[in-house]
């Protein structure tokens, strides 16, 4: 291997993983300009771009805890903006149901977080970013879902065929 | 305004099912019978005014029938009880139903029995209890022999004490009888876990969804839940583990949760099919008094408002939002 | 299995600065199904893009990830570069390791290990991505216009000089709309007829426009493209193949009906044409007024009808017409002056509108164009004229401003002036809104050669004494309190979305704002067009507007019918949503969500000869947005380029990098 990474040099010190869903005419351009603006922010989250808030299922949110996820970011456009009229109207309401839901079930809300994010909002978006992961920070890694298994059921066998 | 409401005796129930049928006005009749199992009912599917006879609307009425609708097409006449009749309404705002294809009849519903919670406060096993009868506002349970008196709120299922619509919202004729709440005053129960911290809530809901074994009763009895193919059946993405561990058991219930919100009407057969006693109606609750505070909306009383999550107001609160 | 090539683009130091990108270019070709993983300094300079096209040659690549800036800028040049080598274009992923990554991040070690994870999370979604094909939908060019007024009209005109054929739909007998009413127009004062007329008979005499009066769009089915409308001729009574436009039916007519033209200050016959420059010169049976109609009697006009063209057993007539598409221009009405029981809600003859005062001041008007009083037919000799009545006020639930009122106000006091010079004028304000081209110019010509009396204040009250209105108000440069014994008052009312604009927005399914105007897809980027493909806005339907910008928006309107028209077949971004019947339940979540009516119910035959209800997505309506996958709970829409599958495995790639 040619250059290697101080990846593997550093210090085991977790730092949360976040997932942002952003929307592609108002978040996710907002994030462009956070980056042509050369404003930095910590470096937790990674971006999966949709067409629309709207386009975020709530159930995404449910999958990507259960898949380990430490913190969640949904992102769209100020209500009256959406590029499709009324997809983050339709997220909003989702959403709140479901922050409701997970604080009621014993999830923190803090590790589902919304925002709206203009295409203009560079600064705004390193700063929610930024404030997302603090939160996460103290609430500590995702450890939601590593329940202990009923049965032997999800182990497989013992041993392969022979 | 004076409403007209076409009232029929229990008598005239039989007449009534078998005029239906005659006129061709139904190709099915849904209601209850006498099954093989005690403190318990069976539906009937009547496909003729003679299937009729084994009518039941007594006690033991829990199933219900809306549930049934999934499968029997056609014009149905059906029996439905306060709750049930919210029911036929979210499934017709759903478009799984057409009110003209419906005959409903309303029956007046005193609070379901629930055999487990009275066995247990009658400090005996449910197969040790001979007999459940009403006796004025009390039951008297026969058990070993002896009789004991209980009150409805050792008897009723939890649902039944908390009764907010004991007289059907939509019927083209109502039994007669009273339709009166089974407990007064209307105010119901707090549901003590929405006080406690987010770890202890965590702790309780973990807990109880350990337990699960995925047999998916609460799903399948479940009316709002109608897709040709549940979620949980896909691979190709795959939503959710069909394996009972805990982690996705939780996930499955919050997913389904999700998926009824705005249908589900609190009936509370999730809760009373369970195998393994998980307080369903808890999640249920919480949720509708979510939709009510947030959005105005209660399911299944109203034939013309549009449903949540197919609308928006400019105003819809987003304090949670940054 | 798939054959995936990734390129990692150093950007020059703006990516390789931070991020490790040859190191991340070796990590990824460990990746399953990546065949080749390389970096290099420009990716989407010439010899960059050539890099990727000889790769996918070399290689037979059937997906590439390219990891450099952000997609917003260089998505389409990359899926030009694969495109070129003849791999379809949605098989192109990117991975956005500079805007989102190495230009925030200081840390090189972090930065890399985010870009890895980025890219990776690209390679796991073009596994899943899919050849996608625009589709064609066909385009029947042909235009509706709904209102002749001048917007529709200009519009009408504007499409058909490109050469497509037009239906323009008038409700009332006559085209022209409210430009008909007006006496002179601002800030030109040239007279509104003799600028209107011309344009009226360009419309009729323009062969590619049909003009529909005195009729009525009833429904509006199907979608961009194929709309088919129904349209209810209404009974004339008239046969307007015969009439000659003599006029001798409307001479003897014994009926005398107030005027819904002149706005109750005159009165016209049961059988009559709103105005004498009417288009069609076609008269109207107004049948609720006959006495023919409601008592059996008379038939005089008949009798007179020296082309035998009166026809009492006429009856309403509804016509579909397939068109592809709809220009909404239904114009505006004017707020109840009444809403103020302060200025006599009404009670008072002498408190007129803008409107009224227009139809008096015309000289084809009830009053021959002379100012007289309503309640003894005097020459008014003070008039006071009060701006904003019913417009910026929240109590009404209407605080917006009708942009037309301060102009046609001064417009008024000019005219006052020129009719009456000695004529005391005055006009209470709250502020001066002249913004057009040589709108400025004009208030001054009012208050500075004119004459006319400005005050800044509202007016409290207005009551009766000894015959003449007193207007109570104040002016508040000054400081005082005014009182004015007025002969005459007349009230800027407020422009207001027409009665059934609800009606007729949901009729063609597309939104209104909380004023009942038709909202446009974006208030500075699509003035004239709509979220519902295929249906364009023009004139004050969508807002207040005067009359060059009437005009102007039936011009970009037009424009934009025309581009639709350009081909064809309209050619969609695949990127839509598509149902799979099998697990519909029917239940049209989809339909009450999609904000652009792009999913329909349809009867389906199969292959055993039942009939079937479906959904579809109609392609060309489709704008991609996702919001109607997002809510089928049993799943049975995706949306292509955006799917379930894609979205999960970019999840996954993530949590499996634990």
């Amino acid at each position: 291997m040619e250059a290697k990474p101080e990846t593997e040099k550093k210090e085991k010190n977790w730092e949360p993983k976040i997932l942002a869903f952003l929307c592609r005419w108002c978040s996710y351009a907002g994030a462009d300009l956070t980056g042509s603006s050369r404003i930095s922010y910590p470096a937790n989250v990674r971006i999966l771009r949709v067409p629309c808030s709207g386009r975020v299922n709530p159930l995404f949110i449910l999958k990507t805890l259960r898949s380990g996820m430490d913190g969640i970011l949904v992102s769209g456009c100020h209500p009256g903006d959406c590029h499709y009229t009324a997809g983050n109207y339709n997220a909003r309401r989702k959403f709140a149901i479901l922050s409701r839901l997970l604080e009621y079930v014993g999830i923190d809300s803090r590790r589902v977080q919304f925002s709206w994010v203009s295409a203009s909002e560079g600064d705004k978006f390193a700063k929610v970013v930024s404030a997302v992961v603090a939160d996460v920070k103290a609430l500590g890694p995702n450890e939601l879902f590593q329940l202990p298994d009923f049965g032997q059921m999800t182990k497989g066998p013992a041993s392969p065929d022979p | 305004m004076s409403e007209i409401i076409p009232e029929v005796s229990k008598d005239g129930l039989l007449d009534l099912g078998k005029k239906l049928f005659d006129e061709r006005r139904v190709d099915y009749f849904l209601g209850y019978k006498k099954g093989t199992v005690r403190f318990k009912t069976t539906p009937l599917i009547a496909g003729k005014g003679e299937d009729l006879q084994e009518l039941w609307v007594e006690d033991f009425c829990h199933a219900n029938l809306s549930l049934y609708l999934k499968e029997i097409k056609g014009r149905v006449g059906i029996l439905a009880k306060g709750c049930d009749s919210r029911s036929l309404v979210s499934l017709i705002k759903e478009g799984q139903i057409k009110r003209e294809d419906l005959y409903i009849v309303g029956i007046p519903c005193a609070g379901q029995v629930d055999p487990g919670k009275a066995a247990k406060a009658a400090s005996c096993e449910p197969e040790e209890m001979e007999e459940i009868s009403r006796r004025g506002q009390e039951f008297v349970i026969r058990a070993n022999g002896q009789e004991k008196i209980l009150s409805k709120t050792q008897v009723l299922l939890d649902k039944c004490l908390c009764c907010q619509y004991p007289r059907p919202v939509i019927f083209d004729s109502l039994l007669k009888g009273d339709y009166v709440a089974p407990v007064l005053p209307a105010a119901r129960a707090q549901d003590d876990l929405r006080k406690k911290s987010v770890s202890e809530k965590w702790a309780f809901w973990s807990g109880q969804f350990e337990r699960c074994i995925r047999c998916y009763a609460c799903r399948n009895t479940c009316p709002a839940c109608f897709c040709p193919r549940c979620i949980v059946e896909e691979n190709m993405p795959q939503w959710v583990s069909p394996l009972p561990a805990g982690g996705d058991n939780f996930v499955f219930h919050l997913m389904r949760l999700m998926h009824v919100s705005g249908t589900c009407i609190s009936c509370g057969e999730c809760q009373r099919v369970c195998p393994m006693e998980i307080p369903l109606m808890k999640l249920n609750e919480k949720m509708t008094d979510d939709l009510r505070e947030l959005f105005d909306f209660v399911a299944g009383v109203d034939l013309e408002k549009v449903l949540p999550f197919r609308t928006y107001r400019q105003e819809d609160p987003q304090d949670f939002i940054r | 299995m798939a054959r995936i090539g990734v390129f990692v683009c150093h950007c020059g130091t703006n990516i390789a600065g931070t991020v490790d990108v040859k190191y991340a270019a070796e990590e990824m070709s460990k990746e399953k199904g990546v065949i080749i993983s390389r970096d290099y300094k420009y990716m989407c300079s010439d010899p960059g893009q050539n890099i990727i096209k000889e790769y996918i040659r070399l290689y037979k690549l059937d997906r590439v990830v390219v990891a450099s800036c952000s997609p917003l800028l260089h998505e389409r040049t990359f899926q030009n570069t694969v495109k070129d080598e003849g791999m379809n274009p949605y098989l192109m992923e990117m991975a956005n390791i500079r805007e989102q990554c190495s230009w925030v991040h200081k840390d090189r070690a972090e930065a890399t290990l985010k870009a890895i994870e980025l890219i990776k999370m690209s390679v796991a979604k073009a596994r899943m991505n899919e050849p996608l094909f625009p589709k064609g939908i066909p385009v029947e060019r042909k235009a509706l216009v709904i209102g002749g007024g001048i917007s529709g009209m200009q519009a009408a005109l504007d499409i058909a000089m490109v050469g497509h054929p037009v239906l323009l739909v008038e409700r009332s007998p006559s085209i022209g709309g409210r430009m008909a009413q007006f006496d002179k127009t601002f800030p030109t004062l040239d007279c509104a007829a003799c600028i209107l007329t011309p344009k009226m008979v360009d419309v009729r005499s323009n062969p590619n426009i049909r003009i529909l009066s005195y009729s009525e769009v009833e429904s509006v089915e199907g979608y961009v493209g194929n709309f088919e409308v129904k349209i209810r001729k209404k009974a004339r009574s008239v046969d307007m193949s015969k009439c000659t436009g003599c006029g001798e039916c409307m001479q003897k007519c014994p009926s005398r009906v107030e005027s819904e033209f002149d706005l109750g200050l005159g009165k016209r016959k049961a059988i009559y044409i709103p105005f004498p420059q009417a288009v069609p010169n076609v008269p109207v049976i107004d049948r609720a007024h006959c006495r023919y109609y409601t008592q059996g009697k008379c038939r005089v006009c008949q009798k007179v009808c020296p082309a035998e063209a009166i026809n009492y057993e006429q009856e309403d007539e509804v016509i579909t017409e397939k068109v592809g598409a709809i220009v909404a221009a239904t114009g505006f009405d004017l707020s109840d002056p009444n809403d103020y029981s302060e200025y006599g809600g009404g009670r008072y003859k002498d408190v007129i509108n803008g409107l009224q005062f227009e139809r008096m001041i015309n000289a084809s008007g009830p009053t021959e164009g002379h100012l007289k009083r309503p309640s003894d037919g005097k020459e008014p000799k003070t008039i006071v004229f009060i701006q904003c009545v019913g417009s910026r006020d929240e109590n009404l639930g209407r605080p917006y401003c009708s942009k037309m009122c301060c102009m046609y106000t001064a417009k008024h006091a000019i005219l006052t002036k020129e009719h009456i010079p000695d004529a005391q004028v005055y006009v209470f304000y709250i502020d001066i809104r002249a913004a057009g081209k040589n709108y400025e110019e004009f208030v001054r010509r009012a208050i500075e050669q004119y004459g006319a009396i400005y005050l800044r204040g509202r007016v409290s009250r207005i009551f009766e004494k000894n015959g003449k209105l007193i207007v109570r108000g104040a002016d508040t440069l000054l400081r005082s309190q005014v009182e004015i014994e007025a002969d005459m008052v007349v009230l800027a009312t407020a422009l207001v979305a027409r009665k059934d604009a609800v009606k007729v927005a949901q009729m063609l399914g597309i939104p209104y704002d909380q004023n009942q105007f038709f909202t446009e897809m974006h208030p500075k980027l699509a003035p004239v067009e709509n979220v519902t493909s295929g249906i364009y806005l023009t004139g004050a339907c969508q807002a207040p507007k005067d009359i060059p910008d009437s005009v102007a928006s039936a011009s970009g309107a037009s424009v934009k019918v025309c581009a639709l028209f350009a081909s064809e077949e309209l050619i969609s971004d695949p990127m839509t949503a598509q149902v799979n019947p099998a697990l519909c339940s029917l239940c049209r979540t989809c339909v009450d969500i999609c904000p652009f009516r792009a999913i329909i119910e349809e009867e389906v035959k199969r292959p055993d000869g039942q009939i079937q209800r479906q959904m579809r997505v109609i392609d060309g309506v489709c704008h991609g947005c996702g919001a109607c996958v997002a809510s089928c709970r049993p799943g049975a829409l995706s949306l292509k380029g955006y799917t379930d599958q894609q979205i999960f495995a970019e999840i996954e790639s993530l949590a499996s990098s634990f």
